[in-house]
């Protein structure tokens, strides 16, 4: 499966990006809000890991836009914060649409499972 | 009710929250409670990378290459009093702490950042001088791990 991972923590998106390698995804990058809606639309990834938090625009702005599109409305999206109350930005992120929040700093695993939550998948052995 | 902390406290939300309804309240020696802080919390950042030696070393180089980059932001944003460039590069660089399981850094970057989002700069060069002395303390732990780690 492909994964977008949308975070201009560059620390986060090459841990994140090594440990899902090794789970067997393909891993797209994208460090900035645009690169993110850019990145959605050309590779159309299984699912979109985008932070909050991003130079060019919010990620709740992004969010919006992903939703609003026909293209990429269909793919889960998960959130990643670390500056919001967990609690109230899992409740905003899902009223629009996010398939999931995850507080940071963001477990590896807590990430894949939650990815594989979103696709309906069980996760696989290595 | 004027404000809230979520739990656990952090040192930099509790700074932020006095500076804002308190704003002769300066944290004067935030090194002391930072510095009480683990340069590095070794199992937790192990239990990150799954063991994996060769993307610890990776994640090492990255922040220490990434932390220095994002402090010369925050230098700048002080010299021009930016608090918008200041919260932002403060928050980056907590949130590559808080993946790299360096609490110190990221309770000094996170008193910056509160007190940017509260635009009561007063204490901020000390508050400066003391991430970049987390920071040091931080990068020489992780490279020692690294260096433990990989022999």
């Amino acid at each position: 499966m492909k994964i977008l991972i949308a975070d201009d923590d560059r620390v986060l998106n090459h841990l994140l990006t090594s440990r899902l390698k090794v789970k067997g995804c393909e891993v797209v990058n994208a460090f900035d809000a645009m690169q993110a809606l850019m990145s959605a639309m050309r590779s159309t990834p299984d699912v979109i890991l985008l932070d909050i938090h991003m130079p060019g625009g919010t990620g709740i702005e992004a969010l919006k836009k992903l939703k609003a599109n026909s293209k990429t409305a269909m793919i889960p999206v998960i959130v990643l914060s670390g500056s919001m109350d967990p609690n109230a930005a899992a409740a905003l992120v899902c009223d629009l649409g996010a398939a999931d929040f995850i507080p940071k700093p963001a477990d590896p695993e807590a990430v894949f499972t939650a990815i594989t939550k979103a696709l309906d998948l069980t996760p696989q052995p290595v | 009710m004027d404000d809230y902390l979520s739990k656990p406290i952090h040192l930099g939300s509790l700074y932020g929250a006095l500076a804002r309804w308190a704003p002769d309240t300066k944290p004067e020696e935030p090194e002391k409670p930072c510095s009480a802080l683990p340069a590095v919390d070794r199992r937790m950042l192990l239990s990150r990378v799954d063991g994996d030696e060769r993307l610890l070393a990776e994640l090492v180089v990255l922040f220490g290459a990434e932390s220095p980059r994002l402090i010369g932001e925050i230098r700048k944003a002080l010299s021009t009093g930016d608090a918008g460039a200041l919260k932002d590069a403060a928050h980056a660089l907590k949130g590559s702490a808080a993946s790299m399981a360096v609490d110190g850094v990221k309770a000094a970057a996170g008193i910056l950042e509160c007190m940017a989002d509260s635009c009561t700069l007063d204490g901020a060069p000390a508050a400066l001088v003391n991430l970049e002395r987390e920071f040091l303390r931080s990068i020489g732990a992780l490279n020692a791990m690294i260096g433990t780690e990989t022999t």
